[in-house]
């Protein structure tokens, strides 16, 4: 027997009147349920992991909780953010945090940058081999890397002092001297910029490249090219790598933990805003003050990230919206 | 100048440039392996280049002093299998759930997952901890590993790496052929999607075995210790003047990883790449 069209019609409008008080047919029903379901083991995780210690930590920021003395827990109100006003340490570490950054933020930039624009150049053999050597550091262990240059930066082995001397100059105690430790500090960080290398040679590879034929053709000279096609094309990538360092140097801490031994020094100028953070919380048992620093570095990152993203509309160009 | 000569040159510069970098970053890691089999004797005397035959006196040391490598490698591959395991499946299972379906709030849900990725762990750490020393969880690994079932920017990578592979027509044809829907996903889209799959799984692997931070914090018996854990110990007072041992724990932790990367740098590479195009 052949199937009759009508017949499939009025089946399909027999569904269509199925329609329950949603609005949705009981496949799209059905549907919509398994969305959920599929989505359930996350969201169960989230609240466990994630929202509940948020609001705890919350919770935590207006008592004096510590788990040496947990009973005695009272509320504070504010006067943990009062606190911190005060607080020579917390200033010092926003201070050591936003000097570090300031150094290494435009450092690592122009050195992943340049380390870049030299893979990717147009008569270069063996651009894999470089890219993958290159990238390499980032995947070690911070920790492991961090005494490794501890050893490379050694004031009488390392081979960074026995390599000046040979030259006649005698290096400087690298990580003991406050006006050495931020060039060590970036220095170190510049080994592991391989994510930073390779996203904005990703970037770079995705410029189309009738856009380079035809600024040859117009006569742009190598240096405009990159100022008025490579840095435009590429300014989606620079904001993505631009908002991770400057949460990163917020989140800084396994570096100056290993390499300092957790002091801080030299006189507290390793002393970031997460290792304050990470003292109060657990070598001082402090987790009420800790929980406040916390949320204060939480709205730091926020706000930075917001202010970011406000200015990037004057910088960041996205090819896509604008052939829309 | 004739114009040939000129861009020889100029490639001459680039790669005598890009060669000594290279050496200036690779000069760490090779002196790490080199050191790890010389005698600490050796390493005082000065910088040198070439293997010697340490190696095991060296591991005799650290076995001395009671730092367990195989012990602390173990664990640390537990952690990162089982975080990796975690991680992919239920990364996979969110995306496909807000890729296949259309249900009320997932625009605002995935929103809300991109946000997510910027929250530092630092907010939740501290409430965290008090919930797993509540639980009994602090000095376990399934405190470790379980977080990862709501990870954030995995969910991100696997939903576009889905939209990528997805084909409609065999999620319609397992249904017409009575799949369940959650069979559809194990056994056609799983398979399909599991060169994404693998390659987020080499990021959640070495991001587990070289997490420091939590595992310090959450893990207090020595006998449980990850890798980078004994690593951090190196440093103190019981090693100081056995250098030629320092260099052997810290290339066990790196050795690992080297190789890992050395057998996936392709995924990798291109997963980052991914990453930062996608935008």
């Amino acid at each position: 027997m052949e199937l009759s069209p009508v017949a499939v019609n009025t089946k399909r409008i027999d569904t269509v009147k199925k329609r329950n008080r949603n609005g949705l047919t009981p496949l799209e029903h059905e549907r919509e349920k398994w969305g959920y379901l599929f989505l359930s083991p996350w969201l169960l995780g989230f609240l466990l992991f994630t929202l509940l210690p948020i609001l705890a930590t919350l919770v935590f920021s207006m008592t004096d909780y510590s788990p040496v003395n947990a009973e005695a827990t009272t509320f504070v109100g504010f006067s943990n953010f009062a606190t911190m006003l005060t607080d020579d340490k917390m200033w010092i570490s926003l201070w050591v945090t936003i000097r570090y950054a300031v150094l290494a933020i435009p450092v690592s930039f122009i050195f992943g940058l340049v380390l870049a624009l030299l893979v990717n150049s147009k008569h270069l053999v063996g651009k894999d081999v470089f890219r993958t050597l290159f990238y390499m550091p980032s995947m070690i262990p911070v920790v492991a890397g961090a005494l490794v240059w501890a050893g490379v930066m050694n004031t009488q082995t390392g081979w960074i002092n026995v390599t000046l001397k040979t030259v006649g100059i005698t290096g400087p105690d690298w990580l003991g001297e406050v006006e050495w430790i931020y060039p060590a500090l970036v220095l170190i960080g510049l080994w592991g910029l391989g994510n930073l290398m390779l996203t904005l040679l990703a970037g770079m590879q995705g410029v189309p490249n009738e856009l380079y034929e035809a600024a040859v053709i117009d006569g742009a000279s190598g240096w405009r090219q990159f100022r008025h096609i490579t840095l435009p094309m590429i300014s989606p990538v620079v904001f993505y790598n631009m908002t991770l360092m400057l949460i990163g140097a917020f989140k800084y801490f396994d570096l100056a933990y290993v390499l300092k031994n957790g002091t801080g020094g030299p006189s507290d100028a390793t002393l970031f805003y997460n290792l304050n953070l990470y003292k109060n919380a657990f070598t001082y048992n402090l987790m009420g003050y800790a929980s406040a620093l916390a949320w204060v570095l939480f709205l730091i990152i926020l706000i930075l990230t917001i202010l970011l993203f406000v200015t990037s509309g004057r910088w960041v160009y996205y090819a896509a919206e604008v052939r829309k | 100048m004739n114009p040939k000569l000129k861009l020889n040159l100029q490639r001459a510069l680039i790669y005598v440039f890009l060669v000594i970098l290279l050496i200036i970053t690779l000069v760490p890691i090779w002196m790490l392996m080199v050191n790890a089999t010389r005698s600490t004797a050796q390493i005082q005397q000065g910088v040198g280049f070439w293997p010697s035959v340490y190696t095991a006196s060296n591991y005799q040391i650290l076995l001395d002093k009671g730092l367990d490598l195989p012990r602390g490698f173990f664990n640390s591959f537990i952690i990162a299998i089982a975080t990796t395991a975690v991680t992919v499946y239920f990364s996979f299972l969110t995306a496909y759930g807000l890729v296949v379906y259309e249900f009320k709030g997932k625009k605002q849900l995935y929103n809300f997952i991109l946000i997510l990725v910027m929250i530092p762990m630092q907010l939740s750490i501290i409430g965290f901890y008090h919930y797993m020393s509540k639980l009994g969880l602090t000095d376990n690994y399934l405190s470790l590993i379980l977080p990862s079932i709501a990870a954030a920017g995995a969910v991100y990578f696997a939903k576009s790496y889905l939209e990528s592979v997805i084909i409609q027509d065999l999620i319609d044809a397992g249904r017409v052929d009575g799949a369940s829907e959650l069979g559809i996903f194990h056994n056609i889209m799983f398979p399909i999607a599991a060169p994404g799959a693998f390659t987020l799984g080499i990021f959640s692997f070495v991001g587990a075995w070289n997490n420091f931070f939590n595992a310090y914090i959450l893990i207090t018996t020595r006998d449980k210790y990850t890798l980078p854990m004994l690593v951090q110990t190196l440093r103190g007072d019981v090693y100081r003047h056995e250098y030629g041992a320092i260099y052997l724990g810290l290339a066990a932790s790196v050795v690992p990883i080297i190789i890992i990367y050395f057998l996936f740098s392709r995924f990798i590479v291109s997963g980052i790449s991914m990453g930062a195009v996608k935008e």
